[in-house]
């Protein structure tokens, strides 16, 4: 298995000159899942939007194995999750998938319940809660050696979350994994390593104490 | 290149019976004037173009993820499915205009 290594530096982000982010630090290896925990408008979305290279920052860098990225998504070396459903409508999720999963991993991913289940639907034909189980499940699977997921717990039962949180335990076996979501036990649960991003800066959390002393949590 | 036909052909879908309906609008517009009425073509075929930016730009701008994750850009999609669509008028004029202006000439 090739390791790979994601960095995220110097990334900076103002809107209408109000500072977004400002000192941002983040690394993830093949192998590693980090948990990015945030409060509701910190930045987090944004920035890992702007790590797959969808939204323009005022400065950046990120890089994989020390070879800089101006779009991370170019020649498949990161996948990201949307808050929002992404798959188009009105075609077959088999037809969606069949190109979009990493063939060699392809016959572990047909082996899945949901895809079994749904493959032959389209995605207006599903329920908020599968169509992003299903999402989810064909980021895992696809061809990017680093993944980003915003907000996977949202929307799913706690059935499917404890499905999800397997599922990102085995992707992270072959790829590294930014996770990040308002659910942070799910978060904690699954990650290897915590960052906080708080007023644009990323602070490295040790214990989930650090999580009240920084004021994220007022209790565990 | 399968792979990618297929990409093309999921961001082409939705656009296409627009673009078809244009591309039959310029196809009658040069049978009626002849090969002189080529800037209303173009006129036309750019207007469809325009159409199909606006309906996936305000509709389906979320599926761009789609592509995007596939390591695909919009922009690059765009340049697929207008330069696709510009061989297939050419294919579709082609088939059309060839046996009648031809018809035309044997009638003398």
């Amino acid at each position: 298995m090739p390791l790979h290594t994601l960095k995220v530096d110097s990334v900076q982000l103002e809107f209408d000159g109000r500072k977004i982010l400002q000192d941002v630090y983040i690394s993830c290896s093949t192998g590693e899942v980090v948990g990015l925990l945030g409060r509701n408008g910190c930045g987090k979305s944004s920035l890992l939007r702007i790590i797959f290279g969808s939204l323009s920052s005022n400065y950046k860098h990120v890089s994989v194995d020390g070879n800089h990225l101006t779009k991370g998504y170019h020649n498949n070396r990161i996948a990201y999750l949307p808050q929002h459903n992404y798959l188009p409508k009105g075609i077959r999720i088999h037809k969606l998938a069949k190109p979009f999963v990493d063939p060699s991993l392809w016959s572990g991913f047909i082996e899945h319940p949901s895809y079994q289940q749904h493959q032959n639907k389209t995605a207006d034909e599903l329920s908020g809660g599968e169509l992003r189980q299903l999402e989810t499940l064909m980021i895992t699977y696809s061809r990017a050696d680093f993944i980003l997921l915003d907000e996977p717990f949202t929307h799913i039962s706690p059935v499917q979350a404890n499905d999800l949180k397997i599922l990102i335990k085995q992707c992270a076996q072959t790829k590294g994994v930014i996770v990040t979501d308002h659910q942070y036990y799910n978060v904690l649960d699954v990650s290897n390593r915590i960052i906080l991003l708080d007023k644009g800066c990323t602070k490295p959390v040790n214990n989930e104490n650090d999580l009240i002393t920084y004021g994220y949590l007022k209790n565990l | 290149m399968k792979r990618l036909a297929a990409f093309i052909f999921h961001f082409y879908r939705p656009v296409f019976f627009v673009n078809l309906i244009f591309s039959l609008c310029a196809i009658f517009v040069l049978l009626k004037h002849g090969i002189i009425a080529m800037p209303i073509v173009l006129i036309l075929k750019l207007f469809g173009y325009l159409l199909c930016v606006s309906y996936q730009y305000f509709l389906a701008a979320k599926t761009y993820f789609y592509y995007r994750n596939a390591g695909l850009s919009a922009r690059q999609m765009y340049l697929y499915i207008f330069t696709f669509d510009t061989l297939l008028f050419i294919a579709l004029a082609s088939i059309i205009l060839i046996p009648y202006y031809a018809i035309t000439h044997i009638k003398g």
